[in-house]
C-alpha cells in the first residue's frame, strides 16, 4: 500500500512539474520577448543607441534563459536560438536590414518552444 | 566526459530504484506487461546518456512514470480481477484428468513441442505421468503428476516430526542480523553464549546460522583461520 501511495505521489509530482514547465517557459519567453519589443521600438523610432542597449540586455538575459531552459528543452533548439541572439547586437550596431528578420526569427522559435510543451494532440502523436 | 559519467551514475541509481520500486520478480516470473515495461525502462535510460543534447529529465520522467504506472496497475489488478485478466491474462488448463485439451492449446498457440519442452524441463518424459497441466500467465507451465508418479513424501511413508522454520543467518560478516535473530525466537544473549563457548568474538565470525531449536552452524572468517562447522 505504501508503494502504491508512493507511485501516486510520484505521478502527481511529475504532472505538477510538467504543468509548471509550461508556466515557467511562458514567463521566461515573455521576458525575452519584452526585450525584443524594446529593440524593435528603438529601431522603429530610429534610436539605435537604445536598441543597442536593449540588445546588450538581451544577451545578458539570454545566458540565464539558456541555462534554465536546458532543463526542459533540447540543446539543439537552444543552439539555434543562440545563433540568432548572437547576431542581434552586431546587427544593431551596423543598423543591418536583417535585424528585423532575426528578431522575428527569435520570436517564432520562442513560440515553438512554448507550444512544444503544451500537450496538443499533434505534439503527442 | 564528466557530464556523461555523472548522468550515467544518476540513471543507474534511478534504474535500481525503479526496479526495486516495481517489486521483486524473477525474470522468468514477469508478466508480459512487466517484462515490456522493464525493457522499455532500460532502453529509455540509455537515451540521455547517449545524447548529451537531451535534458536529463527527458529520461527521468518517463522512467518514473512507467514505474509508477506499473505499481498502480498491479494494485488495481489486486482490486479488480477483470482488470487483472485484461492486463495479465488467465492461466489456461491444457491437460486435465490426463487428457490434453487441444482446442485450448490452439487458442493460446501452444504447440506440441512447447508442451513437451515444458514437461521435459520438469523431468517428465512420459505424457501418461501427467494428471494436470496449466500454462500460467507468465508462460511457464505448471504440472501436477498422477499419484503413482509423484515423489514420495515423509507423510506418505508415515514419518512424522515437528515442522519448524529453516535456519536463519544471524551473523553476517561480524554483524548480528537482528530481524533474522528475532524470527528464530532467540536473543543476542544466546548468540553471545555460543560465541563464548566457541571462544570467538563477533568479528571472528564470517557466517552463523541458527534455528528455532537452538541448533547453529558457524563459519569463521579467513583472518581467524577459516571454516568451522558445528
Amino acid at each position: 500500500m505504501k508503494r502504491t501511495a508512493a507511485a501516486f505521489v510520484i505521478l502527481c509530482i511529475i504532472i505538477l512539474y510538467s504543468v509548471s514547465a509550461i508556466f515557467i517557459i511562458r514567463h521566461e519567453n515573455s521576458r525575452i520577448v519584452s526585450v525584443l519589443d524594446e529593440i524593435q521600438y528603438g529601431l522603429d523610432s530610429g534610436d539605435t543607441d537604445s536598441a543597442a542597449k536593449s540588445a546588450e540586455k538581451l544577451e545578458k538575459l539570454w545566458l540565464g534563459y539558456e541555462r534554465r531552459m536546458s532543463l526542459f528543452v533540447n540543446d539543439t533548439k537552444l543552439a539555434e536560438l543562440n545563433t540568432s541572439v548572437a547576431k542581434v547586437r552586431p546587427y544593431c550596431k551596423e543598423a543591418n536590414d536583417e535585424l528585423e528578420a532575426e528578431l522575428q526569427n527569435i520570436r517564432h522559435r520562442l513560440e515553438l518552444i512554448f507550444k512544444a510543451e503544451i500537450p496538443f494532440w499533434y505534439n503527442i502523436i | 566526459m564528466a557530464v556523461v559519467f555523472i548522468r550515467a551514475v544518476i540513471l543507474y541509481l534511478l534504474l535500481v530504484f525503479s526496479v526495486r520500486f516495481m517489486g521483486k520478480h524473477q525474470i522468468g516470473e514477469l508478466q508480459p506487461s512487466e517484462l515490456a515495461v522493464t525493457i522499455l525502462i532500460s532502453n529509455i535510460a540509455t537515451l540521455p546518456v547517449e545524447d548529451m543534447s537531451m535534458p536529463l529529465f527527458t529520461g527521468v520522467i518517463p522512467i518514473l512514470t512507467l514505474a509508477g504506472l506499473d505499481v498502480i496497475m498491479s494494485w488495481l489488478g489486486i482490486k479488480s480481477r477483470r482488470l487483472r485478466n485484461l492486463t495479465c491474462g488467465k492461466p489456461v488448463v491444457i491437460i486435465s484428468n490426463g487428457v490434453i485439451d487441444q482446442q485450448k492449446m490452439r487458442d493460446i498457440r501452444f504447440t506440441v513441442d512447447d508442451l513437451m519442452e515444458a514437461l521435459h524441463s520438469q523431468s517428465i518424459f512420459d505424457l501418461k505421468e501427467v494428471q494436470f497441466a496449466v500454462v500460467e500467465t507468465t508462460g511457464a507451465v505448471s504440472v501436477y503428476q498422477k499419484y503413482e508418479y509423484r515423489t514420495a513424501s515423509n507423510g506418505d511413508m508415515g514419518l512424522r516430526n515437528k515442522s519448524s522454520d529453516p535456519p536463519e543467518v544471524v551473523i553476517d560478516q561480524g554483524k548480528i542480523v537482528k530481524e533474522a535473530l528475532k524470527r528464530t525466537g532467540r536473543d543476542e544473549k544466546r548468540v553471545n553464549d555460543i560465541l563464548k563457548k566457541e571462544k570467538l568474538s563477533l568479528k571472528d565470525v564470517f557466517l552463523m546460522t541458527l534455528d528455532s531449536d537452538g541448533e547453529y552452524s558457524l563459519v569463521k572468517s579467513d583472518s581467524c583461520g577459516g571454516e568451522k562447522r558445528k
